[in-house]
C-alpha cells in the first residue's frame, strides 16, 4: 500500500525538465538517462498508457470531423466535435505535468477551503486555453509570422515570467509561514478566507499563463483547414472538459482531506507543529520547484 | 502518522491541474535494419506524425501548397524542425553488445506526405561487422521529455538485404530505459545477427 502511495505521489509530481517542443528547441547536450527509482505497479502503467491511447484516438477522430465540417458536414458533426473535444479535455487533464507539483506544494502550504481547489483548477484550465488562443491569434493573424518558431520564443518568455512569479509566491508563503511560527499565532489565528481565496489568483495566473501546446495544435489545425472559429469552439469545450476533471478530483481530494483532518484531531497537542511543518515544507517546495523550472530555461 | 502524511501529499498532488500535460504530439515509428556485405549498415527510420501536428508542418513549410515537400522546403524543415533533435540523440537509444552507441548524426533526411499525415524519413548509420557469433543491437525510440509519444508500429522491424545473414529480432519493453520518473517504459527492438558463412 505504502509503495503504491509513493508511486502515485511520484506520478502526480512528475517533473520532466523540459516542456518545449524538442523539434524546435536546440539542446546543448543529450539529456542524461536517470535510472528510475520506483517500479510502478503494472496496473498504473497500463492505465496511463490507456489514457494516451484514448487521447491519440480522440485527436485523430477530431481531425477527421473538423475536416468533415470544412467540407460542408452536418450540424451533427459539430455536436460530435464539441462532445469529443470535451472528452479530449477530460482525458488530457489526467496526464502528468508540472502544475501538479506546484499545486501540491501550494496546498501543503496553505489551509484551503473546498472551493479554493476547484477555483484553482478551473481558473488554470481556462487561462491555459485562453493564453493559447491569444498567442495563436496574435502570431498568426496579427503578426503573420511563422508560427512554430515564434511560438517557441513567446513560450520561453511566458515561462520565464510564470516561473518567476511561482518563485515569488513561494518566497511570500515561506515568509508568511516563518512569521506564523515566530509569532506563534497559529493557535489563535482567525483565518480570513476571503483574503485566502483572493490569494489563489496569482497562483492560477502563474500556472495558467503558459499557453497549452495541446490547445495550440488543435487551433493551428483548425486554422489550416480554414475553420478557426470551429477551432475556438473546440478548445473552449476542451477547457470545460479539463476543468471538469480537475473539479472532480478536487472534490475527492477535499473529502479525503476532511477525513484526514478528523483523524489528526486525536493528535491535538501536535496539530500546531504538524501545520507549521506542512506550511514551511510546502512553501519551500514551491520555491524549489519554481527555481528548478526557472533553471531549465537557462 | 507517516502514512497519513503520505496520503495528504498524494491527494494534494492529484488535486491540481492540467498544466503542461503531455504528450502533445504522437509519432508512429517504423524501422528496418539495413545489411550490407560486411554486416549491419544502419537503421532506416520512418516517423509518421499525427494529423494535427502534420497540418502544422504543412501550414508552415509547404510554401507552394502542393501537399508535397520539395528540396528547398525539406531543407528548411531539416534546419528548423529536425536538426535540433541531435541534442536528443534523435530520440534513439542504441546499444551494441550492451555498449551504448550515441546517435550523433543521421543522413538521407526527407519529408514525405502520407495522405493528411507527414512522414520524416532518415537513416541512422550504425555499422557493425557480422561474424560467426551473434552480435546484438538494441534499439528504442522515445522522447524523455515526453512532449512526443513515440511508439513502434507493428510487432517487428523489416530487414533489408538479409543475404547470407541470420537475423533474429524481438520487441519488448525494457524497464531499464524507463523515463518520466519511471512511469513510461519504452519498447525496444533487439536484433541478433550473425554471418552464416
Amino acid at each position: 500500500m505504502k509503495k503504491l502511495l509513493i508511486c502515485l505521489l511520484l506520478f502526480c509530481c512528475s517533473t520532466a525538465a523540459y516542456a518545449n517542443n524538442p523539434l524546435l528547441t536546440p539542446q546543448k547536450e543529450a539529456p542524461k538517462h536517470v535510472a528510475k527509482q520506483v517500479q510502478y505497479p503494472k496496473g498504473i502503467q497500463q492505465f496511463i498508457y490507456k489514457i494516451f491511447d484514448i487521447q491519440n484516438d480522440m485527436k485523430s477522430q477530431l481531425s477527421s470531423l473538423i475536416r468533415d465540417i470544412r467540407d460542408g458536414g452536418s450540424k451533427k458533426s459539430l455536436l460530435i466535435i464539441l462532445v469529443l473535444s470535451f472528452g479530449y479535455g477530460m482525458v488530457h487533464a489526467l496526464g502528468p505535468g508540472h502544475g501538479k507539483t506546484i499545486a501540491c506544494s501550494y496546498f501543503l502550504s496553505t489551509e484551503s477551503r473546498y472551493r479554493k481547489g476547484a477555483l484553482l483548477g478551473n481558473a488554470v484550465s481556462f487561462l491555459h486555453t485562453l493564453s493559447a488562443v491569444i498567442v495563436v491569434v496574435v502570431v498568426y493573424i496579427i503578426l503573420k509570422q511563422s508560427f512554430l518558431n515564434t511560438f517557441d520564443t513567446i513560450d520561453y518568455w511566458v515561462r520565464l515570467i510564470s516561473y518567476g512569479i511561482i518563485v515569488f509566491i513561494g518566497l511570500f508563503l515561506l515568509g508568511r509561514s516563518v512569521r506564523h511560527v515566530w509569532t506563534d499565532k497559529r493557535s489563535t489565528a482567525t483565518h480570513n478566507h476571503h483574503a485566502q481565496e483572493r490569494s489563489i489568483i496569482p497562483v492560477s495566473l502563474a500556472i495558467g499563463m503558459v499557453p497549452c501546446p495541446g490547445t495550440t495544435i488543435v487551433l493551428l489545425f483548425a486554422m489550416s483547414q480554414g475553420v478557426l472559429l470551429l477551432g475556438i469552439l473546440s478548445v473552449s469545450a476542451m477547457a470545460l472538459g479539463m476543468a471538469l476533471t480537475i473539479t472532480m478530483v478536487s472534490v475527492i481530494t477535499i473529502l479525503a482531506r476532511n477525513m484526514v483532518a478528523s483523524l489528526l484531531s486525536q493528535y491535538q497537542h501536535r496539530v500546531a507543529l504538524i501545520h507549521s511543518t506542512l506550511e514551511i515544507t510546502g512553501a519551500f517546495l514551491v520555491v524549489l520547484v519554481g527555481g528548478s523550472l526557472l533553471y531549465t530555461l537557462f | 502518522m507517516k502514512n497519513i502524511i503520505w496520503l495528504i501529499m498524494v491527494l494534494f498532488g492529484m488535486l491540481p491541474s492540467i498544466v503542461f500535460s503531455h504528450p502533445h504530439i504522437f509519432i508512429e515509428s517504423s524501422v528496418s535494419v539495413v545489411m550490407d556485405k560486411d554486416g549491419l549498415l544502419g537503421i532506416r527510420t520512418n516517423w509518421v506524425f499525427d494529423e494535427m501536428f502534420s497540418s502544422v508542418i504543412y501550414e508552415e513549410y509547404d510554401k507552394n501548397k502542393d501537399k508535397r515537400f520539395n528540396a528547398q522546403e525539406t531543407k528548411l524543415i531539416q534546419s528548423t524542425a529536425f536538426s535540433n533533435l541531435k541534442g536528443y540523440n534523435y530520440f534513439s537509444s542504441i546499444s551494441i553488445d550492451n555498449k551504448p552507441f550515441p546517435v550523433t548524426y543521421v543522413k538521407d533526411f526527407s519529408v514525405k506526405p502520407a495522405g493528411e499525415k507527414v512522414v520524416y524519413q532518415f537513416f541512422i548509420p550504425c555499422s557493425v561487422k557480422a561474424i560467426k557469433e551473434y552480435k546484438e543491437v538494441r534499439l528504442a525510440m522515445y522522447d524523455s521529455t515526453y512532449y512526443m509519444d513515440i511508439r513502434f508500429s507493428g510487432k517487428s522491424a523489416g530487414v533489408e538485404n538479409v543475404g547470407t545473414y541470420e537475423v533474429q529480432q524481438k520487441m519488448s519493453e525494457n524497464p531499464k530505459l524507463a523515463y518520466w520518473d519511471g512511469l513510461m517504459v519504452p519498447q525496444e527492438i533487439v536484433y541478433k545477427f550473425r554471418s552464416k558463412k
